[in-house]
């Protein structure tokens, strides 16, 4: 048995307001080719297949017709579950009308928790498909109020999940949630917003053959080498820039024992952060090929001085520039040039937690540029206690 | 401020009261308020807003426009808001001005608005309400809440709107605030107040040195005036010149000294001169003394002489005298003597007439004896009678007590017996009343039962007779419907014959020779229908809607005959089933009355069985009356018997006593008496007897002693001439007569005394002689001194002594003087150079607080910009994320007028186009994220600011609707991120992907009754 793990898809996102349609359209071809070329025998979705609950129509369009495709033109079931981007009722809406044989889309938890199963030459598979679910809606369904964040939730879908596998199936699970020891990134939303635990155990899926989890956006195992993120299929920030990105193709031996091998993913176009002075990064786009410079790009200016209109002059080269830093400023709200020329009229600020004593003997060094003197010193903590005792007997 | 709990009652949309816990929203940090535009969402935050300052959360809403439109006018707008500030919970409850329903009359009444404040911080916050308002710290004046309020949170509503609540619409105010006004918010959160003081502290210390300054300065001048100097260093000169003075001082006085010790001793010498002089004087004033004092010595030894011989005669002239006094005495006595025995002589006399007297009542006592021994017979036979008198009293109270008994039964028997005689007679009329009731009211129903029968005939009866009326009337419409159909199938016929002639010609007009008839198909019409004219089809449809409607009324006339034929039939054979009983029913109606006229007048039927029950139990208590008045009669008859028989006794035995008394108590009394009188006489003998004895005694004893004293006195006679012999003849061998004695008498008491005058002149006499002889030898050849001079002398040389002394002591004054002056010039001067020092130090520090510096900037508008730089830098960790690292706020100087001195402007700076911007031109998302960065930024400033304002809670009211999805995402993203642990933040939002992401909070509904709010389950 060959199944096609992915996930992450966040269809409809943007990045600095630039559309990833065809970004994304460019992947979708890749995962029909890879299926086909592997000849899986099933596609799984572990979650976040749209970005927003509410996705565009543009992003509706393009995973209906995917779905189509795959349907049609390749062999591979199709397992999808809702991650906690997606509204769940928008993934499964019209999911009760497809094959039962080779369709299992879950999306609220109403749906059941029914495995699709699969047989192969050595016997059945059974793919249990537990979708992201928020605390309430969990209490709801499993009638239980004592259920508190994410990792209660996914360990009740887990126990009603076990006990509808059929006896000696295989057994494969896809969930979307934050398993013990993963390493997150920036692009991923926290889970529990109500309090209780993020994380759940590997052991959680005991029994299970293949865990094919959704959520974080590195590939990685975690806990055991067959409880597995195949991370997301494409960077969403440029703290992903450089990550190379994979589907993970999952071996099923007669045994139940799981083999992955990763499936690269080319992107349409890389994120890249460059660095340096304006006119270093000037110098690199003129050398780069015009391919090249359609990546887009994240510049950090390492100029110290007043540019003009730098933003500008990096779109002539990069037209999908996207962000700016200037690395001196990074981190630091002081020292700005004021508007007009007039310049920074006020003093340093150290933060808010100057102490009365600390401004005033700063603002004697601003307007005289000597620090008090002992004897001035002594003079000015005098008059403070006398000033702040009254405060105290107003 | 930290709301915990809102509850408002008739407040905005809301109609009835709405309680809101704020704490699982706030334990959530980041939580929404939703809920369709309308609802009421913002009017949340007006409420609390209202609750903390009497106004709404837009300015524009006033307090007074806040009560719900739909509010039961007798239900009072009100808020209540409990929050906590750091660790105390205080509890506010407002109510705006409002009309409501008047307590009297109907119609609106304006009540003016009303505030509390509580303390509430012991309270549970469950139990917090009405009945259980906290300790009061305020209440009833809205304008005393509304400043303890403002003081205890440290701001006021317009810096709420700008720092803790951000209003619908108005969120980038701080933003794009004016520098001033900037400057006032950043005031009202930072204790900016403290620097001026701190000013003024500054101030005060350097007015306060330049008061030390003069003073100092002023000191060491009169120190120099004091010493007369011109100048602190002329003051060692002068130190020297008064050493000199003092030197030259020590040694006159020296030199007077010496004279003064000399002009003394010449005082003393005189003085001890004169002194002799004037004691030999006195010696020769004593001699002279003496010698006249020599004659009165020598009469004075003559009186002494005598004085020796008077003494010798003395003894017998006392002997004579003491013998006479002796017979003096007893003449006396013997008069007495005399006197008493007198006095026993009359006593004897009388005692004698008394006695005699007594002697003469022998007979009288005698008799009396005799009668109490007859007494006393007279009470042994009474006593002896006693018990048969208390027999016979016992027996007198016992037949009155019968006899009352007696008659007692007498009236009850008679009361009972009668009673019995009643009751009888009551049973029987019962028992005939009874009889006669049950007769009549048989009659009664048999009556009744007659006339209900011939009722029910005559109904019947009348109903026949209508019907039979009504069977003839229904066969004449019968018959009329039967003719009125034959006429109507007659005439539909005409009309349908008439309507086939019009048919026909229409056709004939159409023919044509050659064309085929459309009826039969002939090619020729040799006779074509003429007349067309008259009625067509419709007659024939008319006339056929006539026939209906005739068929169907005879049909209904016909069924209606036969309905009315089977209901007189009916009638009739119930007529008949009555007919027999029918006849007797003449007369009845009379009988009933007379009948019920009689039963009414035997009214309620009686009770036969009480009234038997009442004879038997009266008759049986009549007989037991009479048994007991017999048993009566018996008992008082024998008693009767036995009383006479015991008076008879004791008469008799009264006949037989020897005095005639009537009880034993009587015996007694008289004999009692008798003895009395007998025992007074008897003493009176006895007494006059005795009395008689007594004075015949004493009569005795004075004629005794009168007879002793008449012999003493004779003896004494004697005696007396014997010795009045023995003194004259002592006088004689004295040579003295009687007057020299006498003359004698007192020196011959005092001779010590006159031994004593004489020895005293003696001693004198040889004193003085001595004196003589030494003063004599002293004074020889020496004159009287001039002592007036010598003091003279000695008065001048002390004054000179004086007058040195005072020179010297002054010199010594002056070196002290001046020594401790220059001591205390040496200190001032001192003190004089430290307030200088110190006023150059502390003045520099004022002037520079106080903006007279290089760059004109003062203290406080200094720390606001350092302030302000911090908030800066707070709010660029959020807006700096939020536009992906694009924007930065920055301080602006707004120009060079004097605007600029606040420098508290706010540019956008664009990393874009590394150029800074007005905050104005952002676009309304990305001002909308300034905005919040600002107000969150603020807010960590603050909380950061130990003891000062605390703003735990901040509420957004929309703005979210201006962002893209990308935005949005970043912005909840970094508001997640960067809320802080200390602090929660609200957003009210009606943007679905905020819900999406930020699931606590509230749901606000809206019904048609007014709206809701929920708490949000995810």
């Amino acid at each position: 048995m060959r199944l096609l793990h992915t996930s992450d898809w966040h269809l409809g996102r943007t990045l600095a307001q630039e559309s990833l349609a065809a970004d994304q359209q460019h992947l979708l071809e890749q995962v029909l080719r890879a299926l086909r070329d592997t000849r899986a025998d099933a596609l799984i979705i572990a979650g976040d297949v749209f970005d927003r609950a509410n996705p565009p129509r543009e992003a509706v369009a393009l995973f209906a017709d995917f779905l189509r495709r795959v349907y049609h033109e390749t062999r591979a079931a199709i397992v999808v579950i809702a991650g906690n981007h997606d509204a769940p009722e928008r993934v499964s809406f019209n999911a009760a009308l497809a094959d039962p044989a080779r369709v299992l889309i879950r999306g609220p938890l109403g749906d059941g928790a029914a495995p699709l199963v699969l047989q192969d030459a050595h016997g059945p598979v059974a793919i249990s498909a537990l979708p992201f679910a928020e605390t309430y809606a969990a209490r709801a369904h499993f009638a239980d109020d004592s259920l508190v964040g994410p990792a209660a939730v996914l360990a009740s879908q887990v126990a009603a999940a076990r006990a509808l596998v059929p006896s000696g199936a295989r057994w494969v699970v896809t969930a979307h949630g934050f398993v013990a020891g993963g390493r997150g990134s920036d692009g991923e939303r926290p889970l529990g917003q109500v309090g209780g635990l993020d994380e759940v155990p590997a052991t959680l899926f005991a029994g299970a053959h293949y865990v094919a989890l959704g959520h974080l956006h590195r590939p990685q195992a975690v806990g055991a080498a067959h409880v597995r993120y195949c991370g997301s299929w494409m960077g969403f920030g440029f703290d992903e820039a450089d990550e190379p990105k994979s589907l993970s193709l999952v071996e099923l031996d007669g045994t139940g024992r799981a083999t992955v091998t990763p499936v690269p993913l080319a992107p349409l176009r890389p994120l890249r952060v460059l660095t340096g002075t304006m006119a270093e990064l000037l110098a690199q786009g003129r050398a780069m090929p015009a391919t090249a410079r359609q990546a887009l790009i994240k510049a950090v200016i390492t100029d110290t001085g007043a540019l003009v209109d730098p933003m500008g002059q990096l779109r002539t080269l990069f037209p999908h520039a996207l962000q700016l830093e200037r690395a001196h400023r990074i981190g630091s709200g002081a020292a700005w040039p004021g508007a007009g020329g007039a310049g920074s009229a006020g003093p340093p600020g150290n933060g808010p937690a100057a102490s009365p004593a600390e401004v005033v003997a700063r603002f004697i060094d601003h307007v005289r540029g000597t620090a008090p003197s002992p004897a001035e010193q002594a003079w000015l903590d005098r008059a403070l206690r006398e000033a702040a005792r009254q405060d105290g007997s107003d | 401020m930290r709301p915990l709990l809102l509850e408002l009652t008739a407040f905005g949309p809301f109609a009835t009261t709405e309680r809101i816990d704020f704490r699982p929203a706030l334990d959530a940090r980041l939580f929404g308020i939703y809920g369709p535009t309308g609802a009421g969402k913002t009017s949340l935050l007006d409420a609390l807003c209202f609750a903390l300052f009497g106004e709404s959360s837009g300015d524009e809403r006033k307090g007074d426009d806040l009560r719900a439109h739909r509010a039961d006018p007798a239900v009072y707008t009100q808020v209540r808001l409990v929050f906590e500030l750091g660790a105390r919970r205080y509890h506010v409850v407002r109510t705006p001005r409002q009309r409501v329903a008047a307590l009297r009359g109907g119609g609106l009444t304006e009540r003016g608005p009303t505030a509390a404040l509580f303390d509430a911080s012991d309270l549970p916050l469950d139990t917090i309400g009405e009945a259980s308002p906290g300790t009061v710290l305020v209440e009833r004046k809205v304008q005393a809440v509304n400043d303890r309020l403002q003081r205890l949170l440290g701001y006021d509503a317009a810096q709420f709107r700008h720092v803790v609540m951000l209003p619908q619409g108005r969120f980038r105010q701080l933003l794009t605030a004016r520098s001033d006004e900037r400057s006032s918010v950043l005031r009202g959160l930072f204790d900016v107040a403290l620097y001026e003081r701190l000013t003024q502290q500054l101030r005060d210390a350097a007015a306060d040195t330049h008061t030390a300054v003069e003073a100092a300065r002023a000191q060491v001048s009169a120190l120099l005036g004091q010493a007369g100097l011109a100048s602190a260093e002329a003051i060692a000169d002068t130190r020297a010149q008064a050493r000199q003075a003092r030197t030259d001082a020590v040694a006159a006085q020296e030199r007077a000294l010496a004279g003064q010790a000399a002009t003394a001793a010449a005082v003393r010498a005189g003085e001890a001169l004169r002194q002799l002089l004037e004691e030999r004087n006195a010696v020769l004033a004593r001699q002279q003394a003496l010698d006249a004092a020599a004659p009165a010595i020598a009469a004075l030894r003559e009186r002494r002489a005598v004085a020796l011989k008077a003494l010798q005669v003395r003894p017998a002239q006392q002997a004579l005298s003491e013998t006479e006094a002796l017979l003096g005495r007893t003449r006396s006595s013997l008069a007495d003597a005399e006197a008493a025995r007198q006095v026993a002589q009359d006593d004897l006399l009388r005692c004698q007439q008394a006695r005699d007297e007594a002697a003469a009542r022998a007979g009288w006592i005698e008799d009396t004896r005799l009668q109490i021994a007859r007494l006393r017979q007279c009470e042994q036979q009474l006593a002896a009678l006693a018990p048969l008198q208390s027999r016979l009293e016992a027996l007198e109270r016992q037949c009155a007590a019968d006899r009352v008994a007696l008659d007692g039964c007498t009236a009850a028997a008679a009361e009972a017996q009668q009673r019995a005689r009643t009751t009888a007679q009551a049973l029987n009329e019962a028992h005939a009343g009874a009889r006669e009731r049950a007769e009549l009211e048989r009659m009664l129903e048999t009556l009744r039962t007659a006339e209900a029968t011939a009722a029910r005939r005559n109904q019947h009866l009348a109903r026949c007779t209508a019907l039979t009326r009504q069977l003839a009337a229904q066969e004449v419409v019968v018959s009329d419907a039967g003719a009125a159909l034959a006429a109507t199938r007659a005439r539909r016929e005409a009309a349908a014959a008439a309507a086939a002639r019009h048919h026909a010609g229409q056709l004939a007009r159409t023919l044509a020779a050659g064309t085929p008839c459309p009826v039969c198909g002939a090619r020729d019409h040799p006779d074509p229908a003429r007349t067309a004219e008259g009625p067509g089809g419709e007659a024939v449809e008319e006339a056929d809607a006539a026939l209906d409607t005739a068929f169907h009324a005879l049909q209904e006339a016909t069924q209606q005959r036969a309905d009315l034929r089977a209901r007189l039939a009916a009638e009739q054979d119930a007529l008949a089933a009555l007919q027999p009983a029918a006849e007797a029913g003449s007369g009845l109606g009379e009988r009933i009355a007379a009948a019920e006229q009689r039963h009414a007048a035997l009214g309620r039927n009686p009770d036969v069985a009480t009234a038997t029950k009442s004879a038997e139990q009266a008759a049986a208590r009549a007989e037991a009356a009479v048994a007991a008045r017999e048993a009566a009669l018996a008992a008082l008859q024998a008693g009767e018997q036995d009383r006479a028989a015991a008076a008879a006794q004791v008469a008799q035995t009264r006949s037989l006593l020897p005095v005639a008394v009537d009880s034993l108590d009587a015996a007694r009394t008289a004999r009692a008496i008798a003895e009395g009188e007998l025992a007074t006489a008897c003493a009176a003998i006895e007494a006059a007897t005795a009395a008689f004895q007594r004075a015949r005694d004493r009569l005795g004893q004075a004629q005794a002693r009168c007879d002793t004293l008449a012999g003493q006195l004779a003896e004494q006679e004697e005696l007396a001439t014997e010795r009045s012999r023995a003194w004259a003849d002592a006088l004689r061998q004295a040579g003295l007569d009687a007057d020299r004695f006498a003359a004698a008498a007192t020196d011959s008491e005092d001779l010590d005394g006159l031994d004593r005058q004489l020895a005293a002149h003696d001693d004198e006499q040889l004193r003085t002689a001595a004196d003589r002889l030494r003063l004599d030898a002293a004074v020889a050849g020496r004159a009287a001194p001039d002592l007036d001079q010598l003091r003279a002398d000695d008065a001048a040389a002390t004054a000179a002594l004086a007058l040195a002394r005072e020179q010297l002591f002054a010199a010594a004054s002056r070196i002290d003087t001046l020594d401790r002056l220059a001591a205390q010039l040496h200190t001032a001067l001192g003190r004089q150079a430290e307030a200088e020092a110190d006023h150059g130090t502390v003045g520099g520090l004022a002037e520079l607080a106080s903006g007279r510096n290089a760059q004109n900037l003062r203290l406080h508008d200094f720390a606001i910009l350092a302030t302000f730089e911090a908030v800066l830098d707070a709010a660029n960790r959020r807006f700096a994320r939020m536009s992906r690292g694009r924007y930065t706020l920055i301080r602006k100087v707004e120009g060079h007028d004097n605007r600029s001195r606040a420098g508290l402007g706010i540019a956008v700076f664009d990393a874009f186009t590394d150029q800074a911007r007005d905050a104005h031109t952002l676009s309304g998302g990305e001002g909308f994220l300034a905005a919040l960065s600002l107000a969150l930024g603020l807010s960590d400033v603050v909380q950061a600011q130990a003891g000062g304002v605390r703003l735990e809670a901040i509420f957004i009211d929309e703005g979210f609707g201006h962002l893209d999805d990308e935005s949005l995402d970043i912005a909840l993203e970094t508001l997640r991120d960067l809320v802080g642990t200390a602090r929660a933040v609200g957003v009210i939002s009606h943007v679905e992907a905020v819900k999406l992401q930020i699931p606590a909070g509230f749901d606000v509904v809206q019904t048609p009754a007014g709206s809701h709010v929920t708490p949000r389950h995810g």
